[in-house]
């Protein structure tokens, strides 16, 4: 397996612009998460879920005009600069067959 | 602002995220996962049929492809290597939902996919005989039937092993008692 080091992207913490949305929303509730651009999908994720408490598997993360994996890094997706703009789409725990006892 | 050289790049960046989010959007009214939508973009191309149209009306002939694709080659248990279908059986045969699966992970790459599913197909029917099931065209059966999940193929390979325990539980019932004087 490939293991990413996070020095081959610089130390820097950048402030990572995120839009958040799910069926109802009608324009994205903007918050602003400060990142590392090694940090993969899955860590943004969790952190996510730390603080915001919204389980990984309701979390779909776009940026640009992809639909980022798990074990992608921002990075990968262009995502290196103050303001850069990604977007996590809120499902609804139905459509990911979650109970309220797993959540 | 607009002689930032990060302006044009980062106004894309939304542009294109919001359209994503809005196909996605639509997906879920209709159960169509954020995956399937995002895949089927990239594979018909992103113009033409919305995303749940084209999968309605394309991605069935298209698993049914990489389903046929896989019957064409036949798995090798012993050394793990693939080549052509003997005539007359070794084939594998996938379920749809396997196809799908593959066709996801491979991002809509067909050919891909094919491997993809025979390369986790061949995982899972490891998984069972590591559980004790040797008979290898029976774990593949209970896999197909499954949709290739080992969770639901272990269950049918091994309903037929508590199978007696079911005809016990009727032989053994006490008989009605019947009082013949009331």
């Amino acid at each position: 397996s490939v293991t990413i080091h996070q020095e081959a992207y610089g130390k820097d913490i950048i402030q990572l612009k995120v839009g958040v949305e799910d069926s109802l929303s009608v324009t994205p509730t903007m918050i602003t998460m400060p990142v590392r651009p090694g940090m993969t999908i899955a860590d943004l994720k969790n952190k996510v879920n730390t603080n915001y408490n919204f389980h990984p598997r309701l979390q779909t993360w776009v940026i640009g005009k992809r639909l980022a994996r798990d074990t992608e890094t921002l990075h990968m997706h262009g995502v290196t600069h103050d303001g850069d703009q990604a977007y996590v789409y809120i499902l609804s725990p139905s459509a990911v067959d979650l109970t309220r006892e797993q959540y | 602002p607009t002689e930032d050289p990060d302006w044009k790049r980062q106004k894309l960046m939304r542009e294109e995220g919001q359209r994503l989010i809005q196909l996605i959007r639509e997906g879920e009214k209709r159960g169509v996962s954020p995956e399937e939508i995002y895949t089927s973009v990239r594979v018909s191309g992103g113009d033409g049929a919305a995303p749940c149209d084209w999968l309605k009306a394309e991605l069935p002939h298209l698993l049914d492809q990489i389903c046929a694709m896989a019957a064409s080659v036949r798995q090798d248990y012993r050394t793990g290597h693939s080549g052509p279908a003997d005539p007359g059986g070794g084939a594998v045969r996938l379920s749809r939902a396997e196809g799908k699966q593959a066709w996801l992970s491979a991002g809509g790459d067909t050919e891909r996919a094919v491997q993809l599913a025979l390369r986790d197909r061949r995982a899972r029917v490891k998984e069972l005989s590591l559980l004790g099931f040797s008979d290898m065209s029976r774990c593949e059966e209970a896999l197909r039937l499954s949709g290739g999940e080992v969770r639901g193929a272990l269950s049918l390979l091994q309903r037929p092993l508590l199978e007696p325990f079911h005809q016990r539980m009727w032989s053994e019932a006490p008989e009605p008692r019947i009082d013949i004087n009331h």
